[in-house]
C-alpha cells in the first residue's frame, strides 16, 4: 500500500437538511410566500460529518438503513449539494451509486461506455482503445451491443463497475454495488479494489457486510441518523456496530422502579429468587413491526440472563434467559395468552412457546401496567442470527391478536463447540456412527 | 450576472462534452426512430402547409405587408417561430430528462437547456438553408448582401432563447406545471404575435404592442433578411425593448437556474 501524506479527500462538518413537504402544494406556498414563512420540516439526513482520506487509503461507511451513508457519497461525488460545510476530492472522481443512474436506457451497452468516457473527458479514440478492456472485464458478451434497457440489474451493475474502474480514477466512490453480482464476479470487483488500493487510489466505500470492510478498508466510519458514532480501525468499529445492531438498538432504560417490579413479579410467577438486575434495557417496540386489535399493549421488551440478571444479546444453549414483555394497562381479555417465537434470520420458527399450552395463563391488569417474564433453558440450536417475536393474544372462540411485534428481540447464537456452526437449525448431541463391513 | 457568466465560463472549458452532449441529444431526437432525419423536415413542412392552406383558402387573410408573394413571407416567419416554440418544449423536460447524468456524475447540468437549444438549431438552420434554395429557383427572390444579417438573428435567437430555457428548465423540476403552461404560452403567442398575419392588420396601440414583441423581433427580422431588404437596425425602438427585454431574461433565467440546480438531485 503506498499511502502518501497527501490528503486526497477532505470534508470539514458536512450537513444536509432536506425539506420535506406534505404536499406540492406546500412548496408552491412557501416558495410565493411574501413573508417567507415556512412550510416543511427540516430532515437532518447528515449532522456535522468530518473526514480526511490520504492517498491510498479506503474507507469504509456503516450504518443502517437511512444512516445517511449514501448521502454522504453522493456529496463526495460532487452529486448531492451539502447544506453547510465545505468538501473537495483531488483528481478524477468515479462514482458507482445508485443503479438508476448513469446509464441512457435507450443507447447500446458501446454507445453509452463512449458516450460516459467523452463526459470524464477521453476522447472517442480512447474509449475505442478501452472498450475491449471494459468488456473483457464485464462479461456481459453479446448484450454490449444492446440497449441497457434489455439489462438484468447484475449486468448493468458489471458494466457501470467495469466502466468506472477502466477510466483511470483517482478517487473511486462505491456504494453497496457487489449486492446484485454473483459470487465470482463479486470476487473479482474485491480483487480490482485491492488492486487499486495497491496502486495507491483512493477509495470510499459503504456496505453492509463486515466482512468486506473488515479485509479492505484501512479505516471506518460508522454512521447512525447522520452522525459520525465512530471512527477508526475497521475491525473495532465493525465490531461495536455489530454489538450495536443485536441488542441495543432502539433501547430505554426504565427507571429502578420498573426493574424492581421485574423483581417482585418474577418472585410471584417463578418462585426464585433473581439477584437484583444491576440494570436493564428495555427494548422499546413502539416503532417495530407490529398488529394487533389492541396496539401498543406490549410497550417494552428484554432479555436477560437469570443468574446473572444482566442484560444480553448473545446467547448460549443451556443458558438460563428470562424473556420479559412490559405491558401497558389492557381492557379486560377473554382467556389472554402469551405467544413467543424465535425465527432465525430467514424468517422460520425455531420454536414456539406458548402460555395456554403450557398452562400458565398470565394475569393482566386492566388498571396498572404489568410486566410479564418467561423463564426456559436456551435449547440447542445452531449458531447465527435470530429474533423473538412476542404477542398477546385472546383466545375466545377464535384467536384474537391483541398485539403481535415481529422481530421484538435480536439475538445472537454463538457456541464455541464445532457442532453449533454447521448451519442448520437444531444440533444433536451424541451421534454414534458405525461402520460394518460387509 | 454573475451567474450567468459561471454558467458561459464552463461552457467554453468543458466545450468537447458540449459538442458531445449536442451530437447525441440530435441523434435521439432525429435519428432514432425509423424514419430519422426526415421527421426533422417532415414535419415543419406539414407544418407551414397547413398553416399555408388554412390562409389562403378558409380564412381568406394571406396577405403580406409589403404586398408580396404570401407563401414565402408565411414560411419565412413561421421557421424561427416553430425554432423557438419546439426549444421551449423540449427544454422545460430537459433536466429530468438528462436526469441519469445526474446522478451520476459532476456534470455542468447548466449545459442541458443549451445543448437543447444547439441540438435544434442544427435542423433549423439545415431548413433555413433548404428555404433559401426555394425562394430562389420557386420565387425567383435574388441573394442580396442583406443575408447575412442572419447571423444576427441566430445570435439573438440564442441569447433569447438560453434566457428562457434555463427559467422554464429548472421551474419544472420542482413545479411539473410549468410544462403545460409553456404549452398554452406557445399557442398564445403564436396567434397573438404577428407571425401568421401580418402587423398592417393592427392599428394605434395594438399596433405599437406587437411591434414590441420580443418574438415578432425575430421572426420579422427574418423577413427584412431574405425578403424586405432592410437592415436590424433600422428601427431603433424596436432594438432597444429587444434587447432589454433578452438581457433581462437572461439574467433572470442564469438567477433562477443558479439557485434552484444545486437541489436538483434532491427532487429528481
Amino acid at each position: 500500500m503506498k499511502t502518501t501524506d497527501e490528503i486526497i479527500i477532505y470534508a470539514n462538518s458536512l450537513s444536509k437538511i432536506y425539506k420535506l413537504y406534505n404536499s406540492k402544494r406546500d412548496f408552491i406556498k412557501e416558495v410565493f410566500h411574501p413573508l417567507r414563512k415556512t412550510y416543511h420540516k427540516k430532515f437532518h439526513a447528515l449532522k456535522d460529518i468530518s473526514i480526511s482520506l490520504k492517498k491510498g487509503e479506503v474507507l469504509g461507511i456503516i450504518g443502517k438503513n437511512g444512516s445517511g451513508k449514501s448521502t454522504l457519497l453522493k456529496i463526495l461525488a460532487s452529486i448531492v449539494t451539502p447544506s453547510s460545510g465545505e468538501y473537495s476530492c483531488k483528481g478524477r472522481v468515479t462514482a458507482l451509486l445508485e443503479l438508476s443512474g448513469g446509464f441512457n436506457r435507450e443507447l447500446t451497452g458501446i454507445q453509452n461506455i463512449i458516450f460516459l468516457g467523452g463526459i470524464y473527458g477521453f476522447s472517442r479514440v480512447e474509449m475505442t482503445n478501452k472498450i475491449k478492456q471494459i468488456l473483457d472485464f464485464a462479461e456481459i458478451g453479446e448484450y454490449a451491443s444492446q440497449p441497457i434497457k434489455s439489462y438484468s440489474s447484475g449486468m448493468y451493475m458489471r458494466l457501470a463497475f467495469s466502466l468506472a474502474i477502466h477510466i483511470e480514477p483517482d478517487v473511486l466512490i462505491v456504494d453497496e454495488i457487489l449486492a446484485v453480482g454473483d459470487a465470482r464476479f463479486k470476487q473479482k470487483c474485491l480483487r480490482k479494489i485491492t488492486e487499486f488500493k495497491d496502486d495507491g487510489k483512493t477509495i470510499v466505500l459503504c456496505s453492509h457486510s463486515m466482512e468486506t470492510i473488515k479485509q479492505f478498508c484501512t479505516k471506518a466510519i460508522w454512521l447512525n441518523e447522520g452522525k459520525i458514532v465512530e471512527e477508526g480501525l475497521p475491525n473495532s468499529v465493525t465490531d461495536h456496530y455489530n454489538a450495536f445492531m443485536v441488542s441495543h438498538e432502539n433501547t430505554v432504560f426504565i427507571d429502578e422502579i420498573s426493574n424492581k417490579s421485574v423483581i417482585s413479579s418474577n418472585n410471584k410467577e417463578t418462585n426464585k429468587t433473581p439477584n437484583k438486575p444491576t440494570e436493564i434495557f428495555w427494548q422499546d417496540v413502539s416503532k417495530l413491526d407490529s398488529f394487533g386489535t389492541g396496539m401498543n399493549t406490549i410497550k417494552y421488551a428484554g432479555i436477560i440472563n437469570i443468574n446473572t440478571t444482566k442484560n444480553i444479546s448473545t446467547l448460549k444453549t443451556n443458558e438460563n434467559i428470562r424473556i420479559l414483555l412490559h405491558l401497558a394497562k389492557t381492557k379486560m381479555l377473554k382467556r389472554p395468552a402469551i405467544h413467543l417465537s424465535l425465527n432465525n434470520h430467514l424468517g422460520i420458527p425455531v420454536f414456539k412457546i406458548n402460555s395456554n399450552i403450557y398452562k400458565q395463563p398470565p394475569r393482566l391488569n386492566t388498571n396498572s401496567e404489568t410486566i410479564i417474564s418467561i423463564d426456559f433453558i436456551f435449547p440447542k440450536i445452531a449458531n447465527g442470527k435470530y429474533s423473538f417475536s412476542l404477542g398477546i393474544l385472546s383466545l375466545i372462540d377464535e384467536r384474537e391478536y391483541i398485539h403481535w411485534v415481529n422481530d421484538a428481540l435480536l439475538i445472537q447464537v454463538s457456541n464455541p463447540d464445532i457442532r453449533y456452526k454447521v448451519g442448520s437449525q437444531i444440533v444433536i448431541d451424541n451421534v454414534k456412527i458405525q461402520t460394518t463391513i460387509v | 450576472m454573475k451567474s450567468s457568466k459561471s454558467i458561459i465560463s464552463t461552457l467554453i472549458k468543458q466545450r468537447y462534452i458540449f459538442k458531445l452532449l449536442v451530437i447525441r441529444d440530435f441523434k435521439s431526437r432525429y435519428l432514432s426512430s425509423f424514419i430519422g432525419l426526415p421527421w426533422a423536415f417532415i414535419q415543419p413542412t406539414a407544418y407551414v402547409f397547413v398553416i399555408w392552406f388554412a390562409f389562403t383558402f378558409g380564412l381568406k387573410g394571406g396577405q403580406t405587408a409589403s404586398g408580396g408573394e404570401f407563401a414565402p413571407w408565411l414560411i419565412l416567419g413561421l421557421i424561427p417561430w416553430l425554432f423557438i416554440s419546439q426549444t421551449m418544449v423540449v427544454s422545460s423536460n430537459s433536466i429530468s430528462q438528462y436526469s441519469y447524468l445526474l446522478k451520476k456524475t459532476k456534470f455542468p447540468v447548466g449545459m442541458i437547456p443549451i445543448i437543447k437549444i444547439f441540438s435544434g438549431m442544427i435542423v433549423h438552420i439545415i431548413l433555413i438553408i433548404l428555404i433559401l434554395f426555394v425562394i430562389v429557383f420557386f420565387y425567383g427572390i435574388q441573394p442580396t448582401v442583406y443575408w447575412f444579417q442572419i447571423f444576427y438573428y441566430l445570435f439573438a435567437l440564442i441569447v433569447l432563447l438560453t434566457g428562457i430555457s434555463w427559467f422554464v428548465a429548472s421551474v419544472n423540476v420542482f413545479i411539473h406545471d410549468m410544462a403545460h403552461i409553456v404549452t398554452i404560452l406557445i399557442t398564445m403567442l403564436f396567434w397573438a404575435t404577428p407571425i401568421v398575419w401580418s402587423y398592417t392588420m393592427l392599428t394605434g396601440k395594438l399596433k405599437y404592442i406587437a411591434l414590441l414583441n420580443p418574438f415578432f423581433y425575430i421572426t420579422e427580422g427574418y423577413r427584412y433578411t431574405f425578403l424586405e431588404q432592410r437592415w436590424f437596425f433600422e428601427f431603433p425602438e424596436m432594438n432597444i425593448f429587444f434587447w432589454t427585454f433578452t438581457l433581462l431574461i437572461f439574467i433572470l433565467g442564469a438567477y433562477t437556474f443558479n439557485k434552484l440546480s444545486p437541489s436538483f438531485a434532491d427532487v429528481l
